[in-house]
């Protein structure tokens, strides 16, 4: 990092990835169409978050003014890049660990801005829709009512934010965080759900370091309302944490159904890994 | 918390953003008394929490 930032100690840090997908200044198009075949310029942004200066640090030990802060530069980014003509879609994410392909250790995230809202985004999205259309409420908003009058999948929940293993869980310790109310993007949070989603961040990712005894791997993704303004009544702002390991030495890989046919094999009961969840430290969540 | 940004150019064109952030009047004086009362901890519930890291 000290090739892409020229300055040893600083808060938070935001910069254009070297190697980027997709470009503000993208090549046009030369090929043409053919009847079958569409092309379209890779025209974006893509950002790279360095979460501290501290190169070897661990987030799970940061304290939760670091999360604060996050939490902040990314509503930013969120507006920022999201007021560009050409930005449908603002996904922030956060791939963690050498098990999930990365080879820098130091914390950072990543955010791309697509020209399109992405496919299983956009797959989440038109459910919810159909969903308000024939039951008159948003589909995330219904699901969080249901998985709170269960209650064996919540983990841990503060005035704004709920974490929970979700009832149809692709990984053994997937863990999604859902806003309380219906709020549709960073664009809606208040100052308090700044710090709640911080402090219920922060908890999540302390139980998931305690789990095993290391520092989990895991693939985060930031879910929210496109930014075109479309979908206000059923997006539903929410983070979903995708840990690769099913045991503390087993990894779960994607094969054969996952691959090939789209269904994923899960041999863990959520409710169970909830309460493994639950059971392993802090109780409760960290407050300010 | 106050969020503050300051954009540059990099050699090669791209930009980087420094992100810095101060306190409130509010958030320094909850700071002071959250300071006051770690120092009388008899006075703290036992459901209060305190990070003793640098930057909270």
């Amino acid at each position: 990092m000290s090739t892409e930032v020229p300055a040893e100690d600083y808060d938070i840090v935001v910069f254009e990835n070297k190697f980027p997908s997709l470009q503000q200044d993208s090549a046009e198009v030369t090929e043409k169409d053919s009847k079958f075949f569409k092309h379209g310029k890779a025209q974006g942004i893509c950002e790279v978050v360095l979460f501290t200066s501290n190169h070897d640090g661990i987030m799970s030990e940061k304290p939760l003014s670091r999360y604060i802060k996050l939490v902040k530069v990314w509503r930013d980014r969120y507006r920022e890049l999201g007021d560009k003509d050409y930005i449908d879609y603002v996904f922030i994410f956060e791939n963690k660990g050498e098990e999930v392909g990365v080879t820098l250790h130091h914390p950072h995230g990543q955010i791309y801005a697509y020209p399109f809202i992405p496919p299983v985004i956009e797959q989440e999205l038109n459910s919810s829709k159909e969903y308000l259309g024939k039951e008159g409420k948003c589909l995330f908003c219904k699901n969080l009512e249901e998985e709170k009058k269960d209650g064996r999948r919540i983990i841990i929940s503060n005035d704004s934010f709920t974490a929970l293993v979700p009832f149809s869980a692709s990984y053994t310790y997937e863990v999604h965080i859902y806003a309380n109310e219906h709020l549709p993007s960073f664009n809606d949070f208040s100052e308090k759900e700044e710090i709640d989603l911080a402090a219920i961040l922060k908890t999540i990712l302390m139980k998931f370091d305690n789990l095993f005894g290391f520092a989990l791997p895991y693939v985060m993704a930031i879910h929210q309302q496109p930014t075109k303004g479309t979908g206000k009544e059923y997006s539903h702002f929410h983070i979903e944490f995708y840990p690769p390991y099913r045991t503390k030495d087993k990894l779960k890989y994607l094969a054969g159904s996952e691959i090939g046919a789209g269904a994923f094999i899960n041999n863990c009961l959520p409710e169970e890994k909830a309460q493994e969840l639950r059971d392993t430290p802090p109780d409760g969540v960290i407050s300010y | 918390m106050q969020i503050h940004k300051k954009r540059i150019k990099k050699e090669d064109g791209r930009y980087l953003i420094y992100y810095t952030f101060t306190d409130t009047e509010e958030e320094k004086e909850g700071r002071d008394v959250r300071a006051e009362m770690e120092s009388h901890p008899e006075t703290m519930d036992n459901n209060s929490h305190s990070s003793t890291e640098q930057d909270l």
